[in-house]
This record gives structure tokens, sequence and C-alpha cells, in this order.
């Protein structure tokens, strides 16, 4: 393709937006239907200008970059990953600003979606079957998801009203002609799992002859090492990744995880920050698993399948596909992350769960042995986490959510004395104790709220200010709350 | 700041120094966003345009006649009327598609340069050059209201939301940029040079 012809390409794309832009401010169902059509057939656009070999490495990435938001326009978060599970891994470095608009649409699209999809599962390990899917279901999922051929697919073959299952047929061709074939529809459909899923092996093998690895030993490691690899997935690449366990094999300690929107890159940054910038991804949590390693003398080795992309240049990135945390590296780990413990705050230790009350009834549920149900609760899945989160940052639960003597405690107090309990946790929290002593204060009294943010964007490395904004608002409503319950105010 | 300086700009002339390709769907938003009652065919606008540490005041007076304009475009007429009867789905996108053809007007009148790509996801938006490494091109956003307030806030960001410029200013591809942004209550513009 020549440098015109890429033009030409780019040219009608933009045409077919500012089109798709008119129509998707029209109401009818049609014009809806026509800008869907529309921003696919843009981002189609785009990706051919991508997968030239003579476009440099800059303007793949924008086209990509592009493609991936036009299926999201066009309603289609399958096509979008599969874009976005090919970016490289420079654009997500925060300063190059090229995800800035693109991320916040992908991480929300992406997980709506895989909750929808999750609800289609019978099992886990094997895709939805689509005969199992309901006429109610489908037809949601069309309404939610309109740019995705293969739902359209399933319901023209479902529908028992023929005018309804030509509309649905006539829908899935025009997005996918290939589907009037249907092996071509089925073959997409049993691989829309595969383009979000990686699979990741998780392998614990004892250092020296005659360890025994213990249930407890590989269970902790397997805790640590989720938690520190999946906040770094989010911190770093904007998405939220579920690791699913698959199966488990014998012998030295091996699992089998299907990656849920696992970065392609993932591995390979996780590997580097490690040893470069230990404060990236977590000192005290680094430390955490490296004590584990070492005291059970055990060596960790977590691999994925990810087949390298070619796309007919060098690429700058380096695509590691494995990381081992042997006795060696975890004694290098274990230096780096003392030095960046001394000199910054772990963001997993910063809340995010604005309001307190809540993290209170979150630990009264669980004292009760009760789900800890998004609907209880009034708040999203997401959110779920970050409550449970908060409790751990109070000392109110174990890493492994049990409830500690703390928790156990709060629960028996009354609302008020829950709060001034709550403050002397707070103060002698990592996060509590760090902002009092960023302050020169010595309660949180002594803390100007006002000043959050900047105690966040000059304690925690790589929080980017949306993150640390979103973070300082926790901050604030809690100082707010506990400082009218603080031991030092006196009697109002 | 320094002294006003004064642009009248018919619609219609839109297509002559733009695109028409991209001029045809740009129209239809940008009426209907600034004149929901289709009574006022004029509408005047404070342009304030940014030079490091000085400024132009700018009055920008946007004319049309949706008849003439109707030639370019057959649905027009139609679009304008399902529009005004409020049969739209994506009013929190109003302003923004509206600030797309407010831009081109604005790129015509200061730069007397043509828009020749759009990026809806990875700035800037309105692209003049596509050369890789050296683009070249204009940022926009469109606000209902609050004026330069909420204009300054698109621009050097707030709670947390990076502001363009410093968007604009780290993308080492990108080798010149404007920013051109527009509220509707009150009629007002900033437009700024952001590199070289």
């Amino acid at each position: 393709m020549s440098r015109s012809d890429i033009e030409r390409q780019r040219h009608e794309a933009s045409i077919m937006k500012m089109r798709a832009m008119r129509l998707r401010a029209l109401g009818d169902e049609k014009d809806q239907w026509d800008a869907i059509l529309l921003l696919r057939r843009a981002a189609e656009k785009e990706l051919a200008v991508a997968h030239r070999k003579a476009v440099s490495e800059q303007e793949q990435a924008r086209a990509l970059i592009e493609a991936c938001g036009l299926f999201l326009e066009a309603r289609d978060p399958v096509r979008a990953t599969e874009q976005w599970l090919r970016l490289p891994g420079w654009v997500f470095a925060s300063n190059t600003s090229m995800l800035e608009r693109l991320k916040p649409l992908y991480r929300e699209a992406t997980r709506t979606f895989a909750a929808d999809w999750f609800s289609l599962k019978k099992k886990p390990s094997a895709p939805p079957a689509y005969s199992g899917i309901s006429d109610r279901k489908l037809n949601s999922l069309t309404k939610n998801y309109p740019g995705v051929a293969e739902f359209w697919w399933i319901l023209a073959n479902r529908k028992n009203d023929k005018k309804e299952a030509a509309v649905a047929r006539d829908r899935m061709r025009q997005l996918e002609p290939a589907f009037e074939q249907d092996n071509a529809a089925r073959e997409s459909w049993e691989q829309i799992e595969h383009k979000f899923i990686r699979n990741l092996t998780i392998a614990m093998q004892a250092e020296r002859q005659g360890t025994i690895l213990l249930l407890e030993s590989v269970s902790r490691i397997t805790t640590a090492f989720n938690e520190l690899f999946g906040d770094f997935i989010d911190e770093t690449f904007g998405n939220a990744v579920g690791f699913l366990p698959q199966s488990a094999r014998a012998g030295s300690f091996i699992l089998d995880v299907a990656a849920w929107g696992l970065p392609r890159f993932a591995i390979a940054e996780f590997d580097q920050k490690l040893t470069h910038a230990p404060e990236r991804v977590g000192p005290q949590r680094i430390m955490e698993l490296v004590a584990l390693l070492r005291q059970n003398n055990v060596k960790l080795t977590v691999s994925t399948d990810i087949a390298p992309i070619d796309f007919g240049f060098e690429s700058g990135d380096t695509e590691a596909t494995s990381i081992t945390l042997d006795a060696k590296r975890c004694r290098a780990l274990l230096e780096a992350a003392k030095i960046a413990a001394l000199r910054t705050l772990d963001s997993r230790d910063i809340p995010q769960a604005d309001d307190l009350l809540r993290v209170f009834k979150l630990v009264e549920l669980l004292e009760s042995n009760e789900m800890l149900d998004p609907d209880t609760l009034d708040i999203t899945k997401r959110q779920v986490d970050y409550y449970r989160r908060a409790a751990k940052i109070l000392g109110l639960l174990t890493e492994s959510d049990e409830l500690t003597a703390a928790g156990s405690h709060i629960v028996r107090l009354d609302a008020e004395d829950r709060l001034r309990t709550a403050v002397v946790y707070f103060e002698s929290s990592v996060c509590g104790n760090a902002w009092i002593e960023w302050s020169e204060g010595k309660t949180l009294l002594d803390v100007n709220p006002d000043e959050a943010f900047d105690f966040l964007q000059e304690s925690v490395p790589g929080l980017n200010a949306v993150t640390a904004e979103r973070r300082a608002q926790t901050l604030v409503a809690w100082h707010r709350l506990l400082s009218g319950y603080h031991y030092a105010a006196g009697p109002s | 700041m320094r002294k006003k300086q004064k642009w009248a700009y018919r619609l219609e002339q839109l297509y002559k120094d733009q695109d028409p390709d991209f001029v045809i769907d740009a129209i239809a938003p940008l009426i209907s966003w600034l004149d929901p009652s289709a009574r006022q065919r004029s509408h005047r606008f404070e342009l304030r345009q940014q030079i490091r540490d000085d400024s132009i005041a700018h009055e920008l007076v946007l004319s049309w006649n949706v008849a003439e304009l109707a030639k370019h475009d057959e649905r027009l007429e139609s679009d304008l009327e399902r529009m005004r009867a409020g049969k739209t789905l994506m009013l929190e996108s109003k302003p923004e598609y509206a600030a797309y053809g407010l831009a081109m007007v604005a790129i015509s009148c200061l730069l007397q340069r043509r828009v020749v790509a759009i990026s809806c996801f990875c700035p800037p938006d309105l692209l003049l050059d596509t050369t890789p490494a050296a683009l070249r091109g204009v940022e926009v956003a469109g606000r209902s209201s609050k004026g330069y307030t909420a204009l300054k806030t698109a621009l050097d960001g707030s709670s947390g939301k990076r502001g363009k410029r410093v968007q604009l200013l780290e993308r080492q591809d990108v080798v010149e940029a404007y920013i051109s942004l527009w509220c509707r209550e009150p009629l007002v513009s900033i437009w700024e040079q952001v590199k070289p």
C-alpha cells in the first residue's frame, strides 16, 4: 500500500466517522444501526492502515487505538479487545498520553462485557454453549452489543418469527458477510473467549531437595502473586484481569489459570518493573511474596502462551512470556524492594472506599457469614473489592478476608464508637501514618485534607493524576468524618 | 490583551474552505447546538486567541442560511427538524460534535488550512497533516455552559483529569498543535497554539 493509498483509506474512514457522529445524534433506530455499520467500516479501514508493513510502529499504534475506539463505539467489545491486545507496550507508558481517551472507555466496556459473558457460562473451563442461551438473554445481548455479529447469528437461527429472524440475519450479514456460512460463525463464536483469555501457568517448585510443598504455602504464595500481579496490571494497563483457575497438576505444584483480559506485555512489563522500578509494583507486597517464597524454599515460575505478533518490523518491545523468581532473584528483589519501601507508599495501602460506614457494614456482613452482595451494599461488584481492601487497610480483615480481633470488636460497637475506634485504626494504618508524617503532624487533626492529592502524588510512585484524585476523595471523606470523632478534639 | 479583530463568517463558505465530505456532516450538529429553537441565524462569539503571555480578542459572527446550506446536503432540513424535536440519543455528545464544525470555521479563519483526517480517540482530533512522527492538528472540545471557566478547565485539567494542553505537549509525534474550545452559554471560545 503506497502512502497515497494509506491517506485515501484514512480519508474514507474520516468521512465515515463524521457521518456516524451525525447519525448518532439522531434518535431513529435505523440511524443508530447505520452509525454502527459506519463505525465498524471506519475501524476496518484503520486496521487496513495498521496492518501494512510500510507503516511505522507509531503510526500503526495510532491506527490500532483508533480502530479499538471505533469498535467500542460500534458496541463490539470483542473486536475492540483484539486491537487492544495488539497495542505495543510503549503506548501504556504514562507519559505518552495516547491512551488518555481510550483507556476509561475500554475499561468500562470490557468490564461490563465480562460480567455478561460470565453470566452465559455453565462451566468455568468451557466457552458458553450458544444453544443454552435463553431468548430473553439473547435479546438483551443484541441490544447491549449490537456490533457483535455472533449474537445476531445465534438470534437468526433461533427466532421462530420469520420476520425477526430475517432482521437478525440481515444484521449479521451486514456486520460479517462470512457468517452466512454457519461454520464460520460457529468458529468465531468459539473464538470469542480466546480473544479475552490468556493461559497462565503458575508453577511452584521446591528449591531444595527434600522440601515438601504444603497446601498452606502454595495457597499463600498464589494469593500473594495474584494480588501483586493483578493490581500491577490494573494500574499499568488500565484494565482489570480475572484469574480463573482451570486445573492443577501434581509433582511440582502447577496451576493452570485462564487470565481474562491479560495484556500481551503484562509479564514482560511486570518483570522489568520488578527489577528496575519496584515502587511501581508495590515494595511491601513484593517483600511479602519474596518472604513467602524464601520461607518455603519455593521457586515460582509464571508463564503465558502468548505468541509474538509479527508486525513486519523490529519492535522495541520486549516480549518475555515467563518470569522466574528463584532464590537468587528473590535476594536481589528483596534488596531493591527494601530501598523502595523506605521512600514510597504502596498504592494498595491507599483506600478507595469513600463511605466508611459502608466499610463497617461489609465487616458486619462477613461477621454474620453473609455473602458480600453488591446489591446489599448498594455498590458495584468492583467497589465491593475496594471496600474489602479498605477494611484490610484499617486492620479489620486479614489478607484472606477473615475478621481480625479488631474487626470482631468493631462489629459489637454502636455507630459513634465505631468511628471513635476507627480514628485510631486509620491513624495507625500505613496510609494514615504516612499522611500524618507527610503533614509533619502528630494526629489526623494536624493533617490538611486539601493536600490529600499532593500527598498521594508525592508518596505513591506511578499513581496517575486521575487515580490520585479518586483516592484523594476517599482520604478527604474519611478525614471529614473521623475528625468529628477524634480523641484529641475534646467535647464538642 | 491586544485589540479586537472582527470576523464575519457564513457557514456556506465552509464548503469551500474545508473538505465538503467532512463539512456536510459537521453542519447539522453545529446548527442544532447553537440554534435549538431555530429563531436566530447569527451568533456572535468572543474568541480569545492565546499567544504565549498575550492574547488577541476576536469577534466571530457566524451566520447561515439553511436553504442555501441544504443545496449541499439534502437531508439537512429534516435532520435539523428531528434534532429540534428532541429525538436525539446522544445529548451529552452534542457539544463535542458541534465543536468539530466550529473548529473547522476557526481553522479556516485563523490558519487558512484544511482538515485532512479525523481522529476520534487519539488527539489531536482534526488533523491538518498526517505525516508519520510529524503530525499537525487541532484538538477540539465543546461545553454547554460556564464560559471561560469551563474552557480553562478543559485546557488545564482539574480534579485529577489531565488537561488537553499537557496531553499534546507530551506527544512526541505531534509537531504542530492547536486547541480550539467552544462554549454555548455564553458564546465564547479559546484558540491556543500549543506547538511549536
